[in-house]
């Protein structure tokens, strides 16, 4: 038996039905507000999460100031990727960028689950490859790419894992995810609307043109899309 | 570490394994030569072994459409190349290039995957790699997004000299180039500042390390900070 629950995140959705009934037992659909943290670094990680339509943020910190985003979670994945790897800490911020819904499971549990239940492994593993590419094309992003070319890959991301043109979001919000002052935010989210490519106003944006976007982006959108399609096997392995 | 005491030939993912599983796993291996430059796996392509270096550096190259390539991460005996197999994906993520020559022990893919079935303490030591890799890879992210070229390039000078048996060791300017993402000129005088301080001695493309600690303190905090994290999941489990 499924339910929409299960639908909503993909990969548990890769999970064959009789096993995710053994999952869902230690399950528990919650509300993530915009804003809260759910990981430090260096601190043990109580939960893993599966998000339905919240969206999450993994941020690095460096200068005791100065953070990035160097991933984001969304409902092709889940936060607590270091427990996959048989770690119990996490070693970024995770931060909820989206307000939404999630399954979360607290650690104990998901490690007994995780060691017995193939199928959830194998999803998992493949999603952790995903994510570390992720990261990877972020540091090879941030060094050669304007914030523009930046900010365009960063709403599409966000889109996609929110499926929705429209979402909140603050300057000040996107400085600490891009890594930015918030003038060099600005300027870019105005280069991008005199394009008419979006539109923004009042902590509200709108993606106006999404193929304009995909153009204003650097390649690392399609790169990392291409990573996750692969590895969560909507692509063909040798396309 | 002292300046010039010869590195053990050891790689510390298989020192941590338990003696039976490592005598076995390791029956599996050949050392083979590790030479400057040479390329042990394109991006994209099947990863047909997998190596855990003893001395020398692997760097992972980053290529991106448009762009010089750039380094987002190196492996010395402390790790390997391949351990994204056990994640059950054959395809090399990004290049693998000698950046430094020295020796290592290779192993097949499919005996690799065969040791990770037979040796639960090799699968978890790899695991536990990937998760420093992936603090290595978000570290690395900040790094270049915020921190001047010139304390990156003492940054990178450091991690060479960690696996390097000597104190001078032979990168070129579009080694450099190429590991920091940045052009010749930037290499030219970030390296020059550094020489002027009395750090390092540059020519010709040979590097030679003349005060660690003075590097280390030009260093951003990402030097300490990797090294520090290595050495704790290490203690921790």
């Amino acid at each position: 038996m499924t339910d929409n629950t299960q639908q909503a995140n993909r990969v548990l959705a890769s999970i064959p039905a009789r096993d995710y009934q053994r999952l869902q037992v230690n399950l528990a659909p919650v509300r993530l507000k915009f804003g809260e943290v759910l990981y430090e670094p260096g601190k043990a990680i109580k939960y893993v999460y599966f998000p339905t339509d919240c969206l999450i943020s993994l941020l690095t910190t460096v200068d005791k100031r100065r953070s990035l985003e160097v991933g984001m979670v969304g409902n092709e994945g889940m936060a607590g990727m270091p427990f996959i790897l048989g770690i119990g800490v996490s070693g970024v911020r995770a931060i909820v960028q989206g307000g939404g819904g999630a399954l979360r499971m607290a650690s104990a549990p998901f490690r007994v689950e995780f060691d017995r239940n193939a199928a959830l492994q194998e999803a998992l593993y493949r999603y952790t490859y995903a994510l570390m590419a992720q990261i990877s094309q972020t540091a090879a992003c941030n060094r050669f790419h304007d914030s523009e070319a930046r900010l365009a890959r960063w709403l599409l991301m966000t889109r996609d894992r929110v499926a929705s043109d429209t979402f909140p979001l603050t300057h000040k919000f996107l400085a600490h995810m891009l890594g930015l002052r918030r003038e060099g935010v600005s300027e870019a989210a105005n280069a991008l609307k005199r394009r008419k490519l979006i539109d923004y106003s009042r902590g509200n944006m709108e993606i106006m043109d999404v193929r304009g976007l995909k153009k204003a982006s650097c390649s690392c959108y399609q790169t990392v899309k291409t990573v996750f399609d692969r590895a969560q096997g909507r692509v063909h392995p040798m396309e | 570490m002292a300046d010039s005491e010869p590195l053990p030939m050891i790689n510390r993912l298989l020192a941590d394994l338990p003696g039976k599983s490592r005598d076995a796993i390791l029956q599996n291996t050949e050392c083979i030569d590790l030479l400057m430059g040479d390329i042990l796996c394109e991006r994209g392509e099947r990863c047909d072994n997998v190596y855990f270096p003893l001395s020398g550096l692997l760097s992972l190259v980053w290529l991106i459409t448009g762009h010089a390539a750039l380094e987002t991460r190196l492996i010395g005996n402390e790790g390997m190349f391949g351990s994204t197999l056990a994640l059950g994906v054959q395809r090399a993520p990004q290049r693998v290039v000698v950046q430094g020559s020295g020796t290592a022990l290779r192993m097949s893919t499919e005996q690799f995957l065969q040791n990770l079935r037979e040796h639960a303490e090799l699968s978890r030591i790899v695991n536990r790699y990937m998760y420093v890799v992936s603090e290595q890879l978000a570290q690395t992210a900040a790094c270049n997004r915020f921190h001047e070229v010139e304390s990156r390039l003492a940054r990178r000078l450091l991690m060479s000299h960690d696996h390097a048996r000597f104190d001078h060791f032979r990168l070129t300017h579009q080694n450099l180039a190429e590991m920091l993402g940045v052009l010749r000129s930037a290499v030219s005088i970030a390296a020059s500042t550094l020489q002027q301080r009395g750090l390092i001695h540059y020519s010709r493309g040979e590097i030679t390390v003349l005060d660690r600690a003075g590097l280390e303190e030009s260093a951003c905090e990402c030097y300490a900070r990797g090294i520090a994290d290595y050495n704790n999941l290490h203690l921790s489990v």
